[in-house]
Order: structure tokens, then sequence, then C-alpha cells
């Protein structure tokens, strides 16, 4: 039975400590008893405590795309920010009062007419989660990393984001010490739009570079 | 590589993947191994059949359990008896 609650605590869902394990009939799996092992070594060892695995489980709870959503629509506003997102996207973040410590770098990437751009990591699946929180199943997929390169446009048809063929799609590869977020278009018609209305318009899908900032029509 | 269609459904993560992104996460934090140094063992020391049939954080945890024996931090015989005592 393993007995150490430490992250599940943190988890919504979880609102029993001592529930320890996913609630469902089927025994733990392999990795799920090696997870429990080798986490009860690390305590106990002292390597990491229960706190440190409870705060680091909240802190990645607290990150959702809605971050990102901030940053964008800030971009779109203010010149400055947008410069300064380019350049690094976490120091952006923390000029418009996002808590973005110990983020690893990230730098945004802006579409335009002629240059749209898609985000992968073609070795592993590092991703700017500091800004979109957990990343999605696909994007760790092996056939997202090679379609990615090879077939940039007919990722995009997957997700129904169709592009004109004069717009050259660039995949961009996030490494460990450096993660891509994409500045996706702004929409025509919401020039007099503030900030917030703006936040709106941008999905998490948007900012890999799978899909398109919603047009203001289909959210009015 | 024939790939085939794109799984473009969202899955949420179980709870001991959640924990072991944290654990990692953690681990990688204090510098005991970096993340190139799990990819070496993603890259070399997995088989792309291996590779290919675990899940995302499963790799994550055979790499922590590599490179941290690798260390000399933990032992694998401590790994195996902790496996027998989560088992039970």
């Amino acid at each position: 039975m393993l007995t150490d609650a430490a992250v599940g605590a943190a988890h919504p869902h979880d609102h029993d400590v001592a529930a320890d394990t996913d609630a469902s009939d089927s025994p733990p799996g392999e990795y799920e008893i090696l997870e429990a092992a080798l986490r009860t070594l690390f305590l106990s060892k002292g390597l990491l405590t229960a706190t440190e695995l409870q705060a680091e489980g909240a802190a990645m709870e607290s990150r959702t795309p809605e971050l990102g959503t901030r940053l964008v629509a800030h971009a779109w506003s203010d010149p400055k920010i947008f410069d300064l997102a380019i350049d690094d996207a976490i120091a952006a973040a923390a000029a418009i009062g996002l808590d973005m410590s110990n983020a690893v770098p990230v730098r945004a990437v802006a579409n335009t007419p002629d240059v749209h751009h898609l985000v992968v990591c073609t070795l592993c699946s590092c991703y700017p989660r500091p800004l979109l929180g957990p990343l999605p199943t696909w994007y760790k997929s092996r056939a997202y990393h090679a379609k990615a390169v090879i077939a940039p446009r007919g990722i995009l048809r997957e997700f129904g984001t169709e592009l004109p063929a004069s717009t050259e799609i660039r995949a961009v590869d996030s490494t460990a010490d450096l993660r891509y977020l994409v500045i996706p278009r702004r929409p025509a018609g919401t020039d007099d739009w503030s900030a917030d209305q703006l936040e709106k318009l941008v999905t998490r899908d948007s900012m890999i570079g799978v899909g398109l900032a919603t047009e203001p029509a289909t959210i009015a | 590589m024939n790939e085939g269609p794109l799984d473009i459904r969202e899955d949420d993560l179980k709870l001991y993947e959640r924990r072991a992104d944290a654990m990692v996460i953690l681990l990688v934090g204090r510098g005991f191994y970096t993340l190139d140094a799990s990819r070496r063992v993603a890259e070399i020391d997995l088989s792309a059949d291996e590779y290919d049939s675990i899940r995302y954080y499963d790799r994550w945890l055979v790499q922590a359990r590599r490179l941290m024996t690798e260390l000399d931090v933990i032992s694998e015989a401590e790994v195996e008896r902790e496996i027998v005592v989560a088992r039970d």
C-alpha cells in the first residue's frame, strides 16, 4: 500500500489527502509502482521533501494557458511588450505582472501574413510551460514531432487550420534551454479592443501555432 | 517513418504522472541531472520500440531511475526493494 500523498494533495480533485491512487478499479501499473518506489527512496534519503513535492505539484496546477493569453493580448496592445516578448517572453510576462519565478527561457515568435510559426520539440517535448501550463498529449507524440517539420501544413489541416499557399510555414524547434511561444496574428476589427477583451481571442493552440486567434465575430 | 494521423484528443494526466512531473522538475532543478542527460537515456539507452511503447511520464521515471543510480545517489537494489514494497 502506498502511503505518501505528497503531490496528490495539490490536485484539485483529490480532496481526500489520504487517497493515494487514482480512483479506478485497476491495480497500479508498472510505472505507477516505479513512481511510488522512487518517491519513497528520494524522501527517505532526504533528497526531496513531501512539502517540496506538494509545492511543485501546486505550482504546476497554477500554470495554465491563460498566462500566455494575457501576455499575447498585452503584446498586441503594447509595442514595448511585443518587442520584449520577442527577445525574452518571460521578462515580458513579468513586466505585465505575471509570476514567472523559476521559468526557463522562452522567446516569442510573431505570425505575419507572410510567415506562420509552428512550435515543436523534435528531440523530446520541450514546451513553454510557464506560460501555457501542462503540455497536450499530441505535442508529446512522435507523429507530431516528425510531421511538424516534414509536413507542417498537414499538421495545421489536422487542426482545421488552412493558410494561403503564399504563407510560409516555419517550424521552430524548442530545446531544453530555449522554448518558443507563438504570437498569433491579431484579428482584424479589434483596433479599439482593450487587452482584457483581446484575451478572449487567444487560444492555447494559437500560441503553439496549430491554430489561429479566434475571429471576433464568433465570440460577440 | 510512417506515423499515421495525429491523435489530437486531450488526455488527463493520472495522479502518478503529476507526481512524476513534480519529482523530476525538482531533481533537475537541484542539478542532479540535466534534460540533455535524460534525453541520452531516451535516445540511446531505450530502443525505438521501447521509446514508443511507453507513456511520456513513464519515460521520465525510467530516466530518473537510470540517472540517479548512475550517480550512485540510489542503487538498483534499493529501487527493486521499494518496488516490492510498493506492489504490496
